[in-house]
């Protein structure tokens, strides 16, 4: 036994203490992604992550995050009815296993987008109408104008893949072994530990990329990542909780950069039952609420209160005119006696286990008190508050946005738009406001449009149902020697320049 | 010929506890709130992608049916295939395992070369200083939660002196995927040590008190032979009725272990499956493991009748 033991000692000290990531290697620590198709079902960051190096669109969005630059398309023009984008289209791009791009490819890969019956972002796609493509250009018209039509062909979905190449396998096999014309292409997947991309030999710009491989190194638990990025086994870490932002910030040989997200996160109050049903109770209960203080203990100074329900990514369509509603509980008390409730109410607020919600659970219900609303919390897991909320069973609960592309109408079509999504759960089936959301997609003229997404703001405000309570940053932290790595306010990650320096 | 008619009819009497296991498995995540469909198919998805899925899934059929489905792919060895993932549960199965097996052999060992040594040291000291320390000692162990234990050691071993991976599978090769299995089996082994050296503690302090070992003592067997024989094998039965217990629970996986360790294992996998309402991988790995259950309790009850000749069938 002891001599065992010396041996296991001794080649423990023989051998390196563990693999550190490459040179030509770059790694990311985070969540696995379960698909690397952007039509797949539940497609979110892990996926989209890896996705964004595989496949390219015609168009994308710019790392500053407002301007739409030209990716497979060299130029375009938009027909003066709104209805049809002509692009044409970088000549000579071929694929990675080297098969040329044919017009086909797009049809196909546009089409694909938009009848993929189980994708879940194919109401993105929806307002095309037909594509007809040539191998040199590629025509799309749309069933109606849509003045967010060209943000949203920059989203990760409206990419190009190889017809053939997907129809010579199975739709399972297809959505886990994509082929694009990206910078990157699939090389490994060993399932559960990470996801292997190799520089494409064939990408039209090879001689710019720096890095052979990128591995997507599956680490789910924040702390155990952050310790593989301090101990140099991952490059990369995203999604950095607030409460380990410090952390980072203090270790020596890590750089953290945040950056606003687009991420907020609301409280929804349900306007079909008792007591919300009452414009005056919510009314009331938005002055009873310190979102400042609630940014300032969650997200410290990563955070901030908010009052419009749009992100700061959205820049010129922010309604600024609106203000935080100042926490005034002695007047939200007053307010709702005049309302009818001198003996204040009790509502049940449902909150997901995740820490975020619970901080912001636990401090509304403090707040709250003062001003005559006694709030019971009952946690239940995230999928099925949804559920219960979706059936509009629930009296109050929380959720987050983050964008997907520069446009609001995405946010406020989900927050106005009844038959989307009862007004996010609220049940709020308001005409009015759902007929301008409809106007303001379709307008063609810039500035009357960006009128009307104020307008609908100040609805939205006024109406009491979808509170936001505050906006907070994302951060991503990487070893000092990587660099090239671009990142914009939808949490793209630009990878094709990223290096490790010596 | 006993042995085996008696091994025979507990590999008989499995069958209805299996088949209980499948109803409580499939009724248990059924019945629990969360809409599968919503979850595979996105947040953002609207409701008639949604559908789409629930059609796709098979989840707009009767419970029953669904039921019987199940049943017929289970008796034809066809465990289906993810829900979320789109990959038979085999094959998902046969890649967690092999990790969640090493990681539970390992820590089973270093378990068993603390607690066999300081258990019955603690036993025959009883009531001394060594009694004292080692008593204290496990009860620390067993109060540390596992997932503080395995950061601290991360930071120590990972962070501050590089000489250990902090956390995750690297599969280059079988050392490398050694390197990666210290920590978190050391971490899992300190609870099985701590379990065991109290039990055999409590076995070994019955057992020197016994006629029998008096009398190998006066029938003249050295010090050590009485020991071998007589006070450790006897003080084995009821420590390896609680290894195989503790076994069968470490082989279902850790999902803490797993998560903190970043350790692709079959702990993690039904995690993320019971989140993701992915029926098929809860179904299949529960009545996988239930049948494991079975099979390592009467392998220990046969163990038994080598270990201690007095127990018959």
């Amino acid at each position: 036994m002891k001599k065992l033991l010396a041996l296991l000692c001794a080649l423990c000290l023989l051998v390196p203490a563990f693999a550190l990531a490459e040179e030509d290697t770059i790694v990311f620590g985070g969540t696995e992604p379960t698909y690397l198709e952007p039509n797949a079902p539940a497609i979110g960051g892990p996926e989209i992550h890896a996705v964004e190096q595989i496949n390219e669109g015609l168009v994308r969005m710019s790392s500053d995050g407002v301007t739409v630059e030209p990716l497979l398309a060299t130029d375009w023009t938009i027909s003066e009815d709104g209805l049809t984008y002509t692009f044409n289209l970088v000549p000579g791009v071929v694929f990675s296993d080297g098969t040329p791009v044919k017009g086909e490819d797009w049809e196909w890969s546009l089409y694909r987008a938009r009848d993929t019956e189980t994708s879940e972002y194919r109401f993105i796609a929806e307002p095309i109408d037909t594509v007809e493509a040539t191998d040199s250009q590629v025509v799309i018209t749309l069933k109606a104008p849509n003045g967010a039509f060209l943000a949203e062909l920059c989203s990760f979905n409206m990419v190009l893949g190889c017809k053939a190449y997907a129809e010579s396998m199975t739709e399972e096999e297809y959505i886990m072994n994509p082929m694009g014309t990206g910078a990157y292409m699939l090389k490994e997947w060993n399932h559960g530990n990470y996801v292997l991309l190799e520089k494409n030999p064939n990408y039209r710009n090879a001689d710019q990329v720096k890095t052979q491989y990128i591995k997507f190194q599956t680490v789910e638990d924040d702390n155990t990542r952050l310790m593989q990025l301090q101990s140099g086994q991952i490059d990369i870490m995203g999604d950095i909780p607030a409460s380990l932002m410090d952390v980072v910030r203090n270790s020596e040989g890590l750089t953290l950069e945040t950056f606003e997200s687009t991420q907020i996160r609301y409280l929804l109050l349900n306007t079909t039952i008792e007591p919300f049903s009452d414009i005056n109770v919510r009314k009331a209960l938005v002055k009873g609420i310190n979102r400042d203080e609630i940014a300032e203990v969650v997200y410290g100074e990563f955070g901030g209160a908010t009052a419009s329900v749009l992100s700061a990514a959205h820049t010129k369509y922010i309604n600024t005119d609106l203000e935080v509603v100042p926490y005034d509980p002695e007047g939200a008390k007053a307010d709702l006696e005049a309302a009818g409730y001198p003996d204040g109410i009790e509502f049940t607020l449902y909150a997901s286990p995740n820490e975020v919600y619970q901080q912001i659970a636990i401090m509304l219900q403090s707040q709250l008190a003062p001003a005559g609303f006694k709030v019971n919390i009952v946690t239940e897991d995230g999928g099925t508050i949804y559920e219960h909320a979706q059936n509009l069973e629930l009296e109050a609960c929380m959720f987050q946005w983050s964008d997907d592309y520069y446009d609001p109408s995405e946010v406020l079509g989900w927050i106005c738009d009844y038959d989307q999504s009862s007004a996010w759960f609220t049940g709020l089936n308001d005409v009015e406001l759902d007929e301008l959301q409809a106007a303001a997609l379709i307008e063609q003229d810039d500035e009357k449009r960006v009128e009307m997404y104020k307008e609908l703001q100040q609805r939205v405000y006024d109406n009491y149902n979808v509170i936001p309570l505050f906006h907070n940053s994302f951060a991503y932290a990487y070893n000092n020697s990587v660099q090239g790595l671009a990142v914009d306010t939808f949490s793209n990650y630009y990878c094709e320049n990223i290096f490790k320096a010596e | 010929m006993r042995r085996l008619n008696y091994i025979l009819k507990r590999l008989l009497q499995m069958l209805p506890v299996l088949l209980v296991v499948t109803i409580m498995t499939f009724l248990m995540i059924h019945l629990i709130p969360g809409d599968p469909a919503r979850i595979m198919a996105g947040e953002k998805a609207r409701p008639d992608a949604v559908e789409a899925m629930r059609v796709k899934l098979g989840l707009n059929k009767p419970l029953w049916e669904q039921y019987g489905i199940y049943l017929k792919n289970l008796l034809t060895l066809d465990l289906g295939t993810s829900m979320k993932f789109s990959r038979p549960v085999v094959e998902m199965i046969r890649e967690r395992l092999p990790v969640t097996v090493a990681l539970t052999l390992f820590s089973t060992f270093l378990g068993l070369l603390f607690a066999l040594p300081l258990g019955y040291l603690a036993g025959i000291q009883k009531d001394r200083m060594a009694d004292h320390a080692i008593r204290i000692s496990t009860l620390i162990a067993i109060a540390m939660p596992s997932f503080w234990v395995g950061l601290l050691l991360m930071i120590l071993f990972s962070v501050n002196h590089r000489w250990l991976p902090a956390g995750g599978w690297d599969n280059t090769n079988l050392f490398t995927e050694f390197k990666c299995l210290i920590l978190p089996a050391f971490t899992q082994s300190l609870m099985t040590a701590a379990i065991l050296i109290r039990d055999m503690r409590n076995s070994v302090v019955d057992i020197i008190r016994q006629d029998y070992v008096d009398f190998a003592k006066s029938k003249g067997l050295s010090a050590g032979a009485v020991r071998r024989r007589h006070i450790i094998r006897n003080s084995m039965v009821s420590t390896v009725t609680l290894l195989s217990m503790r076994m069968a629970a470490l082989l279902g996986g850790s999902v803490i272990i797993e998560t903190v360790f970043a350790l692709p294992g079959i702990g993690k996998l039904t995690y993320d499956a019971i989140s993701a309402r992915d029926y098929t991988v809860v179904q299949s790995v529960v009545f996988l493991f239930a049948l494991l259950v079975l099979v390592v309790t009467l392998l220990t009850d046969i163990l038994y009748s080598f270990l201690d000749p007095r127990v018959e069938f």
